[in-house]
This record gives C-alpha cells, structure tokens and sequence, in this order.
C-alpha cells in the first residue's frame, strides 16, 4: 500500500512533492555551504596567520644559557625546521660622512645574521636598494646618515673604538616591532616603537666587532635562535593555537630556562583564533537565518498542501484506513522529500563550494567534511519530518473526517495574537539590545595571550527574538487588514478588478491565513537579504575607510624623521599625472603633562580634499562640526578621550603642550585650547595623539616641516601612481598605498574575509526570496485551481480569473514589500550595534547596496506576479480537465 | 449582452417579491411570469454530427461520436447512459465550456459563438461547485458580478433566488458548511439568478441519496419552468430520467435521440421549499 502511494504521489503530485524538497534542498544547501565557508575560512586564516609570521620563534638565550646547547635543543625540538642563531648588539650610535657632511645617530641596534638568513626567513628582510647580502642597513637609518650602498659607516661601541663597515644594501624589515620585541616580557613591557637605527651585519662582521664587548659588557651583547617550523597545526585557528603555545612551552622545559621563546607564532594565531570566533558569530547572526528562512519555506510549502493532504487522509479514514498506516503514508512521504532534499542540498552545496571556494567539500580534512555532511543531511530529514510528518500527525490526532474535509474554514485569532506574544517579543528584543550594545559591553572576550576565548551568546537573543517578533507581527498586521480592513482592501482594488473588487477581497479575507503565510514569509526573505546585504555592505565600507585611516589616503608619502620637506613640496606632488589632490600633513611628539604624544598638524579647511573623515572618528560632534571648530581658532586642538579623562578638559580650556623648537631643539611651552575628542586619525597611532592647526604649530615651533604628504588619486590605480611618485621623490621617503593597507586588515585581528560569505548569502537570499514569492504564490493558488475552474466553468474571462489571482499577489507583495523593508532596516541597526566589535572603525552610517536590493525586491515581486499570471493561464488551459472535477 | 442584463435586472427586481412568496411555500407559481413568447422552431441549441476526441494517435479516445441533436425552449430532456459514455463531455460541448474536434454546434436563439453565450446558458454540475471561500450568497451572486452588475444588485438578486430555493437563511454559510443537498440547490439558486435560456445539469443527483434527488429535481424542473428554458439533465437515475418528457441515450459516446416518453411534467404545484 505505502509503495501504491508513493508511486501516485510521484507520478500525480511529482511537482509539489519537488517544491517542498527544494525548500529543504535550500536549508541544507546554505547550511553545508556556509560550512564548506566556514572550513576554507577557518583553515584559511591558520594558513594565513602562520604565513604573515616572518620567523616563527626568537629563542632568546638568557644570560645564563649558553647558545651552543640551546640552539641544539632548538635543532631537536620536534617541529623545527631549521634554526639559526642570530646576534643582537646595542650601538652607541652610527655616523657617516657623506657628500662633504657628517651625520650621526643616537643609540641603535646591530644585528648579526647567518650567511642563509634572508633565504630561510625571506620575508624578515626586504631589499630597497643595492645587494642583499653584506652590511645592510635599515631605511630610516640610511635616510638619516644620508647614506646608500657603497658608502662607510661607523658602528659606535659602548667602550671602544667604532667598527667601520661598507654599506651593501638598503632594506626594509616589514616586522621590524616583533623582531625587537622584549622576549618573554609581557605585552605592556613591550617596546612602544622600534629602533631607528638598525645595521645588519653578516655573522662573522658581528663577531669580530662584538666579540670583545660581549665579553665586557654582556648586558649589551645577546644571542637570539631563529626559528622556521614546519607548520603541521590544525587547521582550526584555536587549536593551531594551543599546539604552538604547548611546542613553545616545551621547549622551555627542555632548555631548562635557558631558552625563552618569543613565539611569533603562537601570537599571531591569537588574532587568528578570535578571527574564527568572529567569524562563528558571524555564521550564527547571517548563517542561521537563512537556513532557518528556508525550512520555514519548506514547512510553508508543505502547508500549502495541507488541505489536500487533509482531504486525502479524511477519505482514508472514512475508508477505513488506520491512524497508524496513515501516518505510516506521511513518513514515507516525508523521506522521499528528505532524501531528494537533502542530496539535491548537499549536491548543490559541494557546486557552489567548488565554484567560489574552489573545493567542492563542506569541510577542512576529511573527517569534518564527513561529519558536516552527515550533520547537514541529518538536518534536512529532520527539517522534512518535521515540515510534514508533525502537521499530519496533529491532524489525525485533532481533527475529525468532516473538518479534514473542510478547506477554509472559520479559526479563531490564535493564541500569541490574543495574548500579544508578538509585542512582548519585540519589547525583549529591544531590551536585550539596549542592554548589550552599551558602550562598555563587549561581545567577545579574547584576553591577549590567554588561551581561553568566549563570546557573550546572550547578545544573540536580540536579533532571534526580534526575528521572531517581526515574523508575528507582521503576520498579526496581515491579519488584521485582510480580516477588519476587509472593505478597505476592496476599495483599493476597485481600479484593478472593478466590481468584483468585493468578493475578491472576500475570498482574500477567507483565505488570509493562506495569503498572510505567503506575506509573511516574503517580508523575512526581504528582510533576511536587506539584512544580510547592508551588512556586508557596511562591513566592505568600514574595511576601506579602515585602510585608508591606517594609510591615511589613496597613497601617502611619508618623510623620513628627521627631514625638513616644506608644504610646497605638496605642489610638485600634484604635478605627477594622475594626482587629484595632496594634503600636507605635519608630524610632531608634543608633552602633554609628562606624557609624550603624536601632533598632527593639519588644514581644516582643505584636509578633506585628500582623504576622508568619518564622524565616527570623532565624539560628541560630526566631522565636518570638529573641522570648523578648528579653523574657527588658530590655537585650537583635538585631543584623545583618555586625553580630556586624565587632565579633566573642558570644552575651551586652555591646554598647555611643551613643542620642540625648530631653531633651539628645546622643549618649549605653547598654549592651545581644548575644542574636541578625536579617536581616530589618517594615518595616526590607535592611543592618544593630539590633531590641530598646522599654521600655528609652524609659527609656534618656527617650523613647517611636514611629516607626509596625503595622495588622492580620485580611485585610480594607487600603486602605478605609487611608483610614479617615488621616481619624484626618490629614497628620501616612503610611499605606500591604500592596497598595501587592504592587504593589512584583511589579515589582522578582528577581521574576516567576508567576500566568500557575501557572494553565498546574497546568492541564497536572493533565491530564498524568489522563492518565497514565486513558488508560495504559485502553490497557493494551484491548491485552489478549484475555486478557478468554478469561475472558469461560470464564464469568467482572463481579465476577471487575473484579477483574483493578481489581488491576492500584489497584496503578498505589498505587504511583503513593507515588512521586508521595515524589519530588514530594524535588524541590520541592531546587527550592525550588536556586532560593532567586527567593524573597524565603528560605522558611522550603513551603505545600503541599493541595486542588489532593488534586484532582490524586483525579483521578489516579479516572481510573485509571474506565478500569478502562469497559474492563472494554467488554470484556464487545464480548465477542461477540471471541469470533469467539478 | 443588453438582453441578459435586461433579464437579469427584472429577475433581481422581482426578487423581493419572489422571496415573499416563498412564504407561503408556493414556489415559482406565485411569481409573476417572465417567460417571453417564443417560437416553436426556436433552437436554443443544435448539434450536427458532433465529435470529441481526446488525444491523438493510438492514445486517442472518442468521448462524443457525431452527436446530432436540438435543444428547443420548454425541451426537458433526460441524456441517459451509463458512466463514461460521454454524456458530461456532451454536455460541455453544448454549455460551450468545450469546443468539438468535428461537426457543428451553433445556438441560433442564444448566440452566435460560444464566446457569445454568458448568461444564456448554465450549467449544475454533478459535485457542488462553489467556490469555497465565498459565502452562499457571494457565490449565487458571483455570476451576476462577473456579468458587470452592481455588487449590490447582485447580492439582491442573489438572496432573491436564494429565497425562491428556500434556502434563505443559508446565505452567510460557507460552502463547507452545507449538506450535499443544500450545496446542490444552493447551484441551482445561482443559475436561476443568472436566468439563462437554457440549464444544462451534469448528474445533479449523483451524489445525493432519493429524497434529495427527488427535491433538486423538481427545482431544476420548476427553475426551467419559470425561465422558460430548455433543461437537460445527464443522469443513469431512471427515477430522475422518467420525471422528463424527453429522453436520450448515449452509449460508447453515441448519442440515440430517438427515445421519448410522454412523462407528464407537472411539478409547478409541488412544494419547492
């Protein structure tokens, strides 16, 4: 009997059975997609993360230590790949006498390194200029002696005499920060800049000029083992983490204290596995709605076919068919559309992982590819029993042979709507909200060096809650129109259907559980794009406004210290072809109290043309607000919330910083006056720092020297116009672009790489949405092709079928349209709130994707009108056929 | 067009009146006629060697073998014969719901193509054929609406046959809510509310037990009577065939008109509430 069934089912129902499989091909295939995402992520940022170390540990050799024996524990340590040791020597200082002048530094630093050096750790070291082996010497510190490759300079020893060396390259050390980092201190202790002044010496130069003073001074010479691992981690970021920190600490244990490592490694894996969390979070705030979107789908298409299935059963039953073989009949029902479902999932899943992904597996080994994909096929048998198999079984439990046969139906309000639960929902939503998106509120707990890592998953109840409360109250003012504002309803259909505007809005009324589950369902798929769509349009701005602030603008040119460039040297910039516009910008260190910071000395009035400034950059007034209040006073000065906290500012009071003086190198007093916070600047640190009129500091200091020169290039191609710039202005300075910088934030804490996921979720919730409107309209109104062949066999014509049909779809798009549109802006405020830790800077307004959303509503609508029309037409064409029906 | 609203409005005119009537449970006698006089040799339909098939090619199946017939005003014919032998697709074809594959099939007294035919033919089907989410009422009015009256107008017109069928009170009923007699006579309110020159019913009995039969029968009767229109009733009841005057037979989709029987048909006294 079950098999009879089953073959009419497919051979009489083949289409409907179809639509609702597809519904649960739509859940598992976003699920198994996002986990295919997630995989390639997550092991992307593993690989990603160890790739940006340039040297996985610094084994610093403690005075106690002896080198040989730790670098042998290093060589037998399993994991290493190679380990050299490297010499680390404090200079007095470095002169040069080049082009008739001299120019001396201050204290520096002199590192020994093995002849292999650059080739086993190629990304520690960068050639500007000249040979890669040999004496190098770092960028500042060439531009500072004014010296390039062939010139002598001399390397200062505490004691003794310099050590003379031929320069014979320039270069650049891209991590020059951990390179120097204080082994083993903590993150506070850590050096707050790297040295300027830094020599590379080949091993045996460093032997011969430190030998002696290692002996007399060892505090001033040290030995430091580098180390490449083979990067066997696993591949999710947390765990990559563990395994380094464990490798190092074991290393530790076997040097017996003579050997701390400086893991590199293990700190960059850090950021990576708060990456992951992030990107977790990110699954469960746009990844899960969707899925949730399309087994809500699933379940509306299979109750678009509940009053057939009704019908079916109450004639069984009244045949004399048990309850038990009935519902033996729905079960196996449900596990055709399972396994049809959850295969086309899973195919339609590995196509698009293979598409954008390049891999067609759900997971990073085989085992969790294997698991998540029985996990996703799990979910979308569960998904299909539950979308058919509970109804069937309520049904037979609850309802009598003459109600299975009833198809309308008169039901009372629904619980929720009489008791409210849809407004109380929205006020907890709304209150969860407000109390995690306070300022001090943080979602996830990420402690440096700790390997603990916890997300607050109570924040997720504001969005789910408000989820749920749009989809009731949307469903409660569908309700309501279609029921109270019943005569409302005909009178806006009077243009479109004419007299029958009446009874077309009848037979809405009567139907409006129907044509609200379809409006409903719209509206959540609207709003899950425009959701969704803002969202990572917002993310993709804040990534940019994020690397034009840590870049400062298109292409920025920075001076090296110490150099005088004038803000005329801004016009010869603007002459390179391509340039739209150039923006001095002064660079000093001012005392605040005996607290040094960065100054910034700008042009209010012309700052903008060069790069662009965000209110979130500053607090308590708009960006445009906090520029006029500079130029409105010459003295006026931004200063750093921590700033206005520690000195106790009020708005217009007088500040007092000490400024080095161009003509004196002293330290002098000048008085500006507290107008504004700023948090963020081009190009300036993450801490405190100070922004203020560059006129006035010039007059002040009696000097205009400036410290970059800020390049916009109207969106062209930065790096051409990079290096056209530099063949201007040679090795003098240092140009960089905004792509250098894009290439920083999408590896760097708090970041993700959203494209994947963007290009997944439009994709589904684009189709999600088209669905919902075309195949929800469609199999509503072929279940009532009954009600059309009456009108049909009663002589209606096109115009008149139309005009139902079209009445029922415009009001699904409207009020789809309306609710998609109202929640969509609602739930993206609070995502956008609620996840401000994944934007950086903070956004001050969301980019809304208008020509995505417009395609996302047009198709929405579009496929809701055409499967009016299509049924409609199908309806006539097959009316002969019905007519025997009847 | 004009002469069917012409009808219609002096049907739904005369409305009230009819539903007043009705209380004295004299049914359509009490109602002021509306027959208009017509002519003996007046067809309200004519067939010609009518044929309908179904499929092509070896899959093909004749549902109707070169029916030729006539249907004149005041005809009652009961179409006999037993299930699938083509009586429904007959019927379709002359309601001009269906067009035939060969012969001729005209309505010379209704119009000049099926297109032409709203209002002046109607059919009972065998199931109760109204639309479920409209109330009695709306459904009885809902050919009058798709004709172009007035919403109002036709909610008269339809409580006004409603009335006559004595079944008033089941107006505001979903159809859902009805027992297969009154949804039956509930389909016989909406044809006698479009007045039509000619009723085609498809086994209007089929699905009703004797009693009811008998009672949907002697409406049908009675609406025809009233309208003086032409009634053909597809039924394999021989209860119901012998309550016509004429009756044809139809086998393996051939229709046989010569069968008469001079069964008297006076139903106007009987009781139609």
């Amino acid at each position: 009997m079950t098999l009879i069934w089953l073959r009419g089912l497919l051979v009489r129902r083949g289409g409907r059975l179809l639509a609702t499989a597809v519904g649960v091909a739509i859940a598992v295939a976003l699920l198994a997609s996002l986990g295919a995402f997630f995989a390639a992520s997550r092991a992307t940022m593993t690989q990603r993360a160890v790739q940006s170390v340039a040297v996985d540990w610094q084994v610093e050799v403690q005075p106690h230590g002896s080198a040989s024996k730790v670098l042998n524990a290093v060589r037998a340590a399993p994991g290493t790949t190679t380990a050299l040791p490297v010499g680390f020597a404090s200079t007095t200082g470095l002169g040069a006498t080049t082009a008739g002048t001299t120019q001396t530094t201050g204290p520096g630093d002199v590192l020994g390194l093995p002849a292999n050096y650059t080739s086993t750790f190629p990304t520690a070291v960068r050639v500007l200029a000249g040979s890669s082996s040999g004496v190098l010497v770092a960028q500042q510190t060439a531009a500072n002696l004014h010296v390039a490759p062939g010139d002598k300079i001399s390397i200062g020893r505490a004691g003794m005499t310099p050590y003379r060396v031929t320069v014979a390259g320039v270069v650049e050390i891209p991590q020059i920060d951990s390179l120097f980092q204080n082994v083993g201190a903590p993150p506070q202790s850590q050096p707050t800049a790297p040295p300027d002044n830094v020599v590379l010496l080949p091993a045996t130069s460093f032997h011969q000029a430190f030998a002696s003073l290692a002996k007399s001074r060892p505090d001033l010479v040290r030995t430091q083992i580098h180390v490449l691992l083979n990067h066997t981690l696993p591949s999710d970021p947390a765990a990559a983490f563990t395994s380094a920190t464990a490798a190092a600490n074991n290393l530790e244990v076997a040097t017996s204290g003579a050997g701390v490592v400086g893991n590199n490694v293990a700190a960059a894996l850090d950021s990576a596995r708060a990456d992951a969390l992030y990107s977790q979070i990110l699954f469960l705030f746009l990844g899960v709605p969707g899925a949730l979107l399309a087994a809500a789908l699933s379940a509306a298409v299979a109750d678009a076919g509940a009053v057939r299935r009704r019908r079916e059963q109450a004639l069984l039953r009244s045949r004399g068919v048990a309850q038990k073989q009935l519902l033996r009949l729905v079960q196996a029902e449900a596990a055709v559309v399972a396994v049809i479902g959850s295969t086309l999932g899973l195919v339609a899943a590995a196509v698009i992982g293979w598409a954008n992904f390049g891999s067609a597996s759900f997971g990073a080994s085989t085992g969790s590819t294997l698991v998540w994909g029985v996990t996703c096929f799990v979910i979308g048998v569960a998904v299909a029993l539950a979308v058919i198999v509970l109804p069937a079984r309520r049904d037979l439990r609850a309802a009598s042979v003459t109600q299975g046969m009833a198809t309308v139906g008169r039901s009372a309000r629904p619980r929720w709507m009489r008791y409210g639960i849809d407004v109380v929902l929205l006020i907890c939503s709304l209150a969860i909200f407000w109390s995690t998106s306070r300022t001090t509120y943080s979602l996830v707990l990420a402690p440096e060096g700790v390997p603990a890592i916890s997300v607050d998953y109570w924040a997720f109840a504001g969005p789910a809650l408000l989820w749920l409360a749009v989809a009731l109250i949307g469903w409660r003012v569908s309700d309501l129109v279609l029921d109270r504002g019943r005569p409302a309803v005909a009178r806006a259909l009077v243009p479109a259907v004419g007299n029958l505007a009446p009874v077309v809005a009848s037979s809405m009324s009567r139907q409006r559980r129907v044509i609200t589950r379809s409006a409903v369902l719209v509206g959540l798929a609207l709003c899950f794009a425009i959701s969704t769509a803002t969202f990572n349009a917002t993310y993709r701005q804040q990534a940019e406004v994020d690397a034009q602030l840590t870049n400062g603008a298109d292409v920025t040119v920075t001076e090296s210290p110490g150099a005088s460039v004038p803000p005329s040297q801004a016009a010869t910039l603007a002459n390179v072809s391509g340039v739209q516009a150039v923006q001095p910008l002064q660079h000093r260190f001012a005392y605040v109290g005996a607290d040094l910071q960065d100054l910034y000395g700008i042009n209010p009035g012309t700052i903008t043309q060069a790069t662009s400034l965000q209110d979130a950059y500053f607090q308590g007034a708009s960006a445009s607000s906090m520029l006029a209040r500079l130029q409105a006073r010459p003295d006026a000065i931004l200063v750093s919330a921590e700033t206005v906290n520690d000195f106790q500012l009020h708005l217009g009071d007088q500040l007092n910083l000490r400024l080095q003086d161009a003509q004196t190198q002293r330290y002098t007093n000048v008085t500006f006056h507290y107008v504004g916070i700023v948090n963020e600047f081009p190009t300036a640190p993450k801490d405190s720092f100070l922004v203020a009129n560059s006129s006035y500091i010039a007059a002040q200091t009696g000097s205009n020297a400036v410290g970059s020169f800020l390049v916009d290039t109207g969106g062209q191609n930065a790096p051409s116009l990079a290096a056209a710039i530099t063949r201007v202005v040679g090795t003098s300075a240092q140009v960089t672009t905004i792509n250098d910088s894009r290439g920083l934030v999408g590896s760097s804490l708090t970041s993700v790489d959203l494209s994947g996921l963007t290009r997944l979720e439009l994709g589904f919730a684009l189709v999600i949405a088209a669905a919902a409107g075309g195949l929800m309209t469609a199999l509503g109104l072929t279940e009532r092709r009954r009600t059309l062949s009456i009108a049909v066999a009663l002589r209606a014509t096109s115009r008149q079928l139309r005009s139902f049909s079209l009445g029922e779809s415009t009001f699904v798009a409207v009020i789809g349209l309306v609710l998609g549109l109202a929640a969509g802006w609602g739930l993206t405020q609070m995502l956008v709130k609620v996840l401000t830790g994944v934007f950086d800077p903070p956004p001050s307004q969301l980019a809304y994707p208008w020509i995505y959303l417009a395609v996302v509503a047009a198709s929405a609508a579009g496929a809701i009108v055409a499967a009016a029309l299509l049924t409609t037409r199908g309806a006539q064409r097959h009316a002969q056929a019905h007519l025997r029906e009847l | 067009m004009a002469r069917r609203r012409d009808n219609l409005d002096e049907h739904s005119a005369e409305g009230g009146a009819a539903a007043d009537g009705l209380a004295a449970d004299t049914g359509f006698d009490q109602r002021p006629a509306t027959r208009q006089p017509t002519r003996d040799n007046e067809l309200l339909a004519q067939c010609d060697g009518v044929s309908r098939t179904f499929g092509t090619g070896e899959q093909a199946v004749v549902a109707v073998h070169s029916a030729t017939c006539q249907i004149r005003p005041g005809d009652r014919i009961a179409m006999m014969g037993p299930s699938g032998s083509g009586k429904s697709t007959l019927l379709h074809l002359i309601a001009g719901l269906d067009s035939p594959s060969s012969g001729a099939l005209t309505w010379p007294a209704l119009a000049e193509s099926a297109d032409g035919l709203f209002g002046t033919v109607a059919v009972v089907f065998q199931g109760a054929s109204l639309m479920p989410p409209l109330t009695v009422l709306e459904n009885v009015a809902f050919p009058l609406l798709l004709g172009g009256m007035a919403d109002n107008l036709a909610q008269q017109s339809a409580a006004a046959a409603l009335a006559v069928l004595g079944i008033g009170e089941l107006g505001a009923r979903l159809p859902e809510e009805l027992s297969g007699g009154q949804a039956q006579r509930a389909c016989v309110a909406r044809v006698l509310a479009s007045a039509p020159r000619l009723i085609l019913a498809d086994e209007p009995t089929g699905q009703l037990d004797h009693a009811a039969a008998a009672h949907v029968i002697d409406v049908l009767i009675q609406a025809a009577d009233h309208l003086d229109a032409g009634l053909v009733v597809s039924t394999h009841d021989p209860v119901v065939a012998e309550r016509l005057a004429i009756r044809w037979r139809m086998r393996d989709g051939v229709l046989d008109t010569r069968t008469a029987a001079a069964v008297p048909s006076n139903t106007q006294d009987q009781d139609l509430s």
